[in-house]
């Protein structure tokens, strides 16, 4: 997933969820309920209108996958589109519109064979050459897309049709994620030519009938679909609720069936209702408290583990998650990660080891500043308890409150400490590589390893699955141990449906079943 | 007389241009950068230096106020930074809802204003009085998000009677149409309601004092009758004004109605706008909602110029 910068549309979400922080804090954990999302007793049923409201919605809403970047965008990009490659919900890769692809010894160059008989809303049979256009289209720096860097590894002339089913694909430089980047959704395949978004063409479940941005998007049944039988839903309505209160009062008045971004202090409301079911996912979202690295005193590792050290983990995912996440280790690979290493122990709070390393870097007495904002996800709680957990190893933190506006252009990576939030990336090497690598553009905590650099490099060659994930543990150690950045928590994904909704497979990648609604349908 | 109508016009003109130097200076210190906002945190530094140079962002911002204004006094709002539409059309599209929204409002509240104060007038002091008096000072005293959200909580959650939000208005049937304008405009409605009440009362029972009242009632006509044909005719001045002034707050201060409301009208798309650093979207809006403003306000001064005599005579 990308990171969203037009996360300016929470802005009023967090005004209420501050008000309810105290409540919060006294809230029992509750876990989230899979309610019966898979009771298949009488089987799934076919027809019916599904409608869902979506946390944001603006007239910078677009249809056009290369430039996919709210929530809303990939919901409805999910509805018209097919990517080569899937991502199920337990987190491995499976066919899409590519039946079958593989690389070569070397890992740079790649033969996709196409799906047959698949054909695009228009009537036209998909083909290589459509895949070619969008491959190119993501490539093309004029098209703006953000997954153009994800990709550049791709050389766009070489791309080459074998056949009108084979797809031939050069890469500059080895790439064994190649199959995880065909995964990604701004590579949801449309057909050679094709520009005009406002009238989406594409091979997905269901096909656009209207769209207004900031508005509403109508979606009915692609009776030609190339998963027989499917999809069972006859149309979908998609809307944006930006007020979280709003969107959870639609959901119990029966104007929407489904919900994402349900708040977390809702959820043990929302558990308690027979006819809502809650949905929550744990993901690969979290947030971080990096420290430039590259001035005093973050660039004393005593000083960065006596902050780590500094975190009771456990506390902070009840207190200021009401426990819907799941703790982290100071790396940004999440527990179901496959490369996700086991060997690693959560680090304790310890006051006394806390005082000990800092007490080493001659810090003792200090005050760190700990920026962050409501643009941050549950931040504002976070921070001011971890500086109330911190004082308790005499370790003083000043937690200050930058405004949401602008906070990713003006305040981070400029303040020495301020947090930040990751929704995820398609890969294991992007996932470690977008923050830490010392080239990295978005190194937040301006940390600079040789060691961890050249393992990143290596294992972007190695195909053989056993052999890169020895080289991922032994990064997320190097991570844990002297690593920029505290990594708490994963937070989950949370989200409610009306109990009459069917066939929504909780999934890791994102809201909702990450929108995969082939199979979704309404228990009448 | 004209002269002083005049005057007020020229000052309303004056109070439009500082607003358009305000609205231009607040959206140009907004913090965050239009490009990143627009292009997503990934996008590259030569990418955002285009989108910028395309923009016309590096120009000094003396020249980019007067273009804007120029263009705007013309008609030309300029085209959508986030979508590279004309702004005209999206602006139109949201004025109308907002306009229906306000209109519907207003077809409520004044008259239920009007004469719950008149009742008010005509029995002051009864028990109906201090009711209405407490109750309706009540509902005005919380914020309307609050009357908004309970509003939904009983009349959409508890009863389902009408939806919870009005994402999207269906124009084809009157009553689709109504049904979801009902919620909002009855928020509206709580909003403005007191002000309007108090002041009829307040000016109705100020003329019930003079006089003339007490011959007619020396005459015997009916409490019905006094407070109708002698007392409202001399108290339309000051009821005129706080009308004008409400249904100015109706158009203007549609923002959090509508947010709570999702409904796709000006006040939204304004909050959507402001998400989305799309600054001339955010300009026209805020010049739409002062612009309006000021002209009820100029109305609701002249028609208190012509309704009152002392304040002719003084020109």
């Amino acid at each position: 997933m990308k990171r969203q910068t037009s996360a300016g549309h929470q802005n009023l979400a967090v005004s209420r969820r501050e008000f309810g922080a105290g409540a919060l804090a006294l809230a029992t954990v509750v876990c989230g309920v899979f309610s019966s999302h898979r009771s298949w007793a009488d089987g799934p049923k076919k027809g019916g209108l599904f409608k869902v409201a979506c946390d944001s919605s603006s007239a910078k809403d677009t249809l056009d996958p290369a430039k996919t970047i709210s929530v809303i965008d990939l919901c409805r990009a999910t509805q018209i589109y097919n990517r080569l490659v899937d991502i199920a919900p337990d987190g491995t890769l499976r066919p899409a519109l590519a039946e079958s692809w593989e690389g070569n010894a070397a890992g740079d160059e790649w033969v996709v064979k196409l799906r047959q008989g698949v054909s695009f809303h228009n009537g036209k049979t998909l083909t290589a050459e459509d895949v070619i256009y969008t491959i190119r289209r993501v490539l093309d720096p004029e098209t703006a897309s953000g997954a153009r860097v994800l990709i550049a590894d791709i050389d766009g002339a070489a791309l080459k049709a074998d056949d009108s089913r084979t797809l031939r694909i050069k890469l500059t430089a080895p790439n064994a994620d190649l199959p995880s980047l065909l995964a990604l959704y701004q590579l949801h395949v449309v057909p050679e030519g094709h520009t005009d978004f406002a009238k989406p063409v594409g091979t997905g479940p269901f096909s656009c009938r209207s769209f207004e941005p900031g508005v509403a998007a109508v979606f009915v049944r692609n009776a030609n679909y190339w998963k027989s039988e499917l999809p069972y839903l006859d149309e979908i309505h998609t809307i944006g609720i930006q007020d979280p209160t709003a969107r959870f009062n639609a959901l119990l008045a029966g104007d929407v069936h489904a919900i994402t971004k349900l708040d977390a202090n809702l959820v043990q409301r929302a558990s308690s209702l027979t006819d809502i079911s809650v949905l929550s996912t744990p993901g690969p979202a979290h947030a971080t408290y990096p420290m430039r690295s590259d001035a005093p005193p973050f660039d004393s590792n005593d000083v960065r583990l006596a902050l780590k050290y500094a975190m009771d983990r456990e506390k902070l995912l009840s207190v200021a998650y009401a426990g819907q996440g799941v703790v982290g280790y100071d790396h940004p690979v999440a527990s179901f990660n496959p490369y996700f290493c086991p060997e690693i122990p959560l680090r304790p709070y310890d006051p006394e080891r806390a005082k000990f390393h800092l007490k080493k870097a001659g810090q003792e007495g200090a005050t760190f500043e700990l920026t962050t904002s409501t643009i941050i996800q549950n931040g504002v709680e976070a921070a001011t308890i971890y500086a109330e957990m911190a004082s308790k190893a005499g370790i003083n933190i000043k937690v200050t409150q930058a405004p949401a506006d602008g906070y990713w252009s003006a305040t981070w990576m400029k303040k020495p400490w301020a947090m930040s939030t990751w929704w995820g990336r398609p890969t294991i090497d992007s996932t470690l590589g977008v923050a830490y690598a010392s080239d990295a553009k978005w190194n937040e905590g301006a940390w600079k390893n040789a060691k961890f650099d050249q393992i990143l490099k290596d294992a972007r060659a190695i195909t053989d699955f056993d052999r890169r994930k020895q080289l991922y543990w032994e990064a997320q150690r190097i991570l844990a141990e002297e690593g920029p950045s505290i990594i708490p928590v994963f937070m989950n994904w949370l989200d409610a449906t009306s109990a009459k909704i069917k066939g929504i497979q909780s999934h890791p990648m994102g809201n909702l079943g990450w929108f995969q609604w082939d199979e979704a349908w309404i228990d009448s | 007389m004209l002269k002083l109508i005049l005057l007020r016009a020229v000052l309303g003109i004056a109070s439009i241009w500082v607003i358009s130097l305000l609205v231009f200076a607040i959206t140009d210190i907004l913090p965050g950068d239009t490009a990143t906002a627009i292009l997503g945190q990934e996008a590259t530094e030569e990418s955002r230096a285009a989108l910028r140079d395309r923009l016309g962002l590096d120009r000094p911002a003396y020249i980019r106020y007067a273009d804007w204004l120029a263009n705007m006094v013309q008609g030309d709002f300029g085209v959508s930074f986030a979508t590279d539409t004309p702004v005209a059309q999206t602006v139109s599209l949201r004025v109308a809802n907002s306009l229906r929204l306000a209109i519907v409002a207003a077809i409520l509240a004044v008259p239920i204003s009007l004469a719950l104060g008149l009742l008010s007038a005509a029995f002051p002091g009864s028990p109906f009085d201090k009711a209405l008096t407490v109750g309706s000072l009540l509902v005005v005293s919380m914020p309307e998000f609050v009357v908004g959200l309970l509003l939904v909580l009983l009349l959409a959650v508890s009863f389902k009677l009408l939806p919870a939000v009005t994402t999207s208005l269906d124009t084809s049937s009157l009553a689709g149409t109504l049904r979801g304008l009902a919620l909002p405009a009855l928020t509206l409605l709580a909003a403005v309601q007191a002000h309007m009440i108090r002041m009829t009362r307040a000016a109705v029972l100020d003329v019930m004092r003079k006089p003339f009242i007490e011959m007619a009632q020396l005459k015997g006509a009916s409490r019905g009758r006094i407070v109708l044909r002698h007392a409202l005719p001399n108290a339309v001045g000051p009821i005129v004004n706080v009308v004008a002034l409400n249904l100015g707050y109706l158009v203007s201060g549609v923002v959090v109605v509508e947010v709570v409301f999702s409904y796709p009208g000006l006040g939204l798309l304004m909050v959507q706008s402001v998400a989305t650093r799309d600054m001339p979207v955010i300009q026209i809006t805020a010049m739409i909602f002062c612009t309006t403003y000021v002209l009820l306000t100029l109305l609701a001064d002249t028609l208190a110029l012509l309704s009152n005599p002392r304040l002719r005579d003084a020109a």
